[in-house]
């Protein structure tokens, strides 16, 4: 089968080295004044397509004819952005395509992606257009997607080789990690002081490329490509767009900014004396380096890994994961930079990455325990339940510790302790419009979009353990040593909600007085103020997003809890349990009813309600008759 | 802690009680499993309720076996942690 021409290939090279005045605002694009005069800009290369008329049998039935095959092979040669390469014979099936063929056949054409959207559109069904998947051999080998490797890969068959310069803001970018994916193992490397990087594949062309991904390590955004055009012969330019060049961060990081997420969770509405001064919170995870202009108020710590030598040492973050969620719950409110939700909270850092054993969780919740924290933020998890992890747990609850546990990103079931009983589980949702169309950001994103424009990330774990859902897709925070990064996971948005979870305890007027005994009645009624703070989502699926977004004004009672009006918002706020839940919104209190299903039953039990008949008024509807057995087709 | 590297055959192992004192009575008695490499214990230091070994896999399954029977001490592997940001997953 041909390949793309020389001619198109030339042409491509032309027209994406012809855009320098973009070169240093914008991603993926074209040459750099200083720079070798002969690199070119990493653009998607035209993907090979599948093209023919539609001929089912119900559309006959209709009286609509099927498209001639020569008039569309006539359309599609005029078509100056379509290249024709081949036309498969009627009797050689591919597919669904080949199903009731009489005349012409299959056209392979090459295009671009969103041409050929448009041809499928224009068609109006009576054309099938698909891409020319690539085949795989079915054996193990295969099936299972290889760790990545270096650029030096033993070599094996003909090579692929090509060089990248990475800038940002007409300079090279040192350090940002380059993929270059085929058909079988990727190459990897780091760009050098001059931001240049060599990657070879082995056994690949430049047509079976299928993705490159740059990652820099602060300050930009990521820049993702599918079928990139990868010149073997050309120095191959990825311009990073500087964060500050997204509308809602300009300015960044010399004027300070919320991320995306805390304003979706209202913190932007919160007076400013809503601080979380007397709150401990401990974030349990890689470190924290309180150097970085955001941290410097972080003042205690305990290195677990480095326990025999040096607890001090919690300080030094080589991962820079735990400086990233320490910012979003605690990042000081100062002229620059991103504000965490409570400022003034007193911060402790367990350290237990690099490594990271249950162990070592076990003992820094022990040090949560010894230190009255109130708070831990766990953005981390393992592959199967522990025992002495969920003694451990249970001894920080009945402590007055609540766990605030990131649902895991394998997009699977959630992990543990995300599937802990006695936590507060947290998945992911993602904004569109809040990442370049171009960065991996993208990749996250889910068929679901409501009106907000949010949607569940695609690598969130899920299930009935999820309690909440915060953002976790595009999330900037600070990096070490003074810079700041867009991330993707749960491990971002379990912080926006231990710092909503933080001002709750530090504002909420059920925790003062003997509200503020530490028990493990305050943590479940923290989680039940949050669950009860939360916007409902309705992203497809109930168990990606649990109660739904938590509400910071609602779960500091400055606004009523979801569902209830106004004036009901103190009898829900003094009245914990079956009052406040059978004044919620239904489809809410089914949510809670199934997660606390023993739990309800033994309170309706006790007023001498039973469950099957409980009633649940809904704003605007009527009230409706709720059995157990619907809970469970609810999840 | 800095992790210790285990020999081939043998694994970093938790055991751990809700009873403190059933812990402290299977620690008195490490002398009799001298292949049991003690390697830290935690919680309150008067009253470790979980203590990390490192010792022969053979050796966690017959202790395994042996706490079933009982049911007042368990035995599972120190298992790995990792952080759940979505860098690996992008690659």
């Amino acid at each position: 089968m041909a390949t793309k021409s020389d001619a198109d290939k030339a042409s491509a090279t032309s027209s994406s080295g012809a855009n320098p005045a973009s070169a240093s605002s914008s991603s993926g694009v074209s040459t750099v004044s200083g720079l070798n005069p002969a690199s070119r800009g990493i653009t998607q290369r035209k993907g090979q397509f599948l093209i023919a008329p539609r001929r089912h049998p119900g559309m006959q039935m209709m009286g609509i004819a099927p498209l001639s095959f020569s008039m569309v092979e006539q359309a599609l040669k005029e078509s100056p952005d379509i290249q024709i390469i081949d036309r498969v014979g009627p009797k050689q099936v591919v597919g669904a395509l080949g199903t009731g063929l009489n005349e012409g056949g299959v056209l392979v054409a090459l295009m671009h992606e969103d041409k050929a959207h448009a041809l499928a559109q224009q068609a109006q069904g009576q054309l099938i257009v698909e891409r020319d998947q690539p085949l795989q051999l079915h054996d193990v080998g295969y099936l299972q997607q290889p760790p990545l490797a270096n650029c030096n890969l033993p070599a094996a068959g003909a090579a692929f080789s090509a060089e990248f310069v990475v800038m940002g803001k007409g300079q090279p970018v040192a350090g940002a990690e380059v993929y270059l994916f085929g058909s079988m193992l990727p190459a990897q490397g780091v760009t050098d002081a001059q931001g240049r990087v060599r990657l070879t594949l082995f056994g690949e062309t430049a047509t079976s490329l299928r993705k490159l991904y740059v990652k820099p390590r602060a300050d930009f955004w990521s820049f993702y490509q599918m079928q990139p055009d990868v010149s073997d012969s050309e120095l191959n330019m990825v311009g990073l767009r500087a964060l500050s060049d997204w509308p809602s961060l300009k300015n960044f990081p010399q004027q300070q900014q919320l991320t995306w997420g805390q304003r979706a969770m209202r913190l932007d509405q919160l007076p400013n004396t809503f601080r979380g001064q007397g709150v401990k919170v401990a974030v349990i995870d890689s470190g924290c380096t309180n150097t970085h202009p955001d941290l410097t108020q972080v003042s205690r710590g305990y290195d677990i890994v480095n326990k025999s030598i040096n607890t001090a040492t919690w300080n030094i973050d080589t991962l820079a994961h735990g400086s990233h969620c320490t910012g979003l719950i605690a990042g000081l409110d100062s002229a620059g930079g991103i504000r965490g939700f409570v400022p003034d909270a007193e911060i402790h850092v367990c350290k237990l990455f690099p490594g990271g054993q249950v162990s070592q969780l076990i003992d820094a919740l022990e040090y949560c325990i010894e230190q009255q924290i109130d708070v831990v933020n766990m953005s981390l998890g393992g592959a199967e339940p522990s025992e002495a992890l969920e003694q451990q747990i249970i001894r920080a609850k009945q402590a007055g510790i609540a766990c605030i546990v990131a649902a895991g990103n394998s997009g699977g079931i959630v992990q543990y302790p995300g599937s802990s009983p006695n936590v507060l589980t947290v998945a992911a949702i993602g904004r569109v419009n809040e990442f370049p169309a171009d960065s991996y950001h993208a990749q996250t994103v889910t068929p679901v979009v409501d009106a907000n424009g949010f949607f569940s990330a695609s690598f969130s774990c899920y299930g009935p353990e999820v309690s909440v859902c915060a953002p976790g897709v595009a999330i900037t925070s600070s990096v070490p040593d003074q810079s700041y990064a867009a991330w993707d996971g749960t491990s971002m948005a379990a912080p926006h909600v231990t710092g909503l979870a933080a001002l709750a305890l530090a504002h909420h007027p059920d925790f003062r007085g003997s509200g503020q005994m530490r028990s493990a009645a305050r943590v479940e009624r923290l989680f039940q103020i949050i669950k009860q703070s939360c916007q409902p989502l309705m992203l497809g699926d109930q168990r990606r997003t649990g109660f739904g977004l938590p509400d910071t004004l609602r779960a500091v009672g400055l606004a009523a809890p979801q569902g209830l009006p106004a004036a009901a918002s103190t009898v829900a706020s003094t009245a914990a349990g079956l009052s406040a839940l059978m004044n919620m919104p239904a489809l809410q209190a089914l949510r809670m009813g199934y997660r606390d299903l023993p739990a309800l039953q033994a309170q309706t039990t006790s007023l001498g309600i039973p469950l099957g008949l409980m009633s649940f008024p809904i704003p605007g509807n009527y009230p409706q008759t709720i059995s157990p057995g619907m809970m469970s087709n609810l999840w | 802690m800095p992790l210790i590297q285990s020999a081939p055959g043998r694994g970093r192992y938790l055991v751990s009680s809700a009873n403190g004192e059933k812990l402290s009575a299977f620690l008195s008695e490490l002398s009799a499993h001298p292949e049991l490499h003690l390697l830290d214990t935690l919680g309150p230091s008067q009253a470790p309720h979980t203590a990390v070994f490192d010792m022969p896999h053979e050796q966690a399954a017959q202790l395994q076996q042996k706490f079933a029977g009982a049911g007042e001490l368990m035995i599972e592997p120190d298992q790995k942690l990792k952080m759940f940001d979505q860098q690996a997953a992008s690659q």
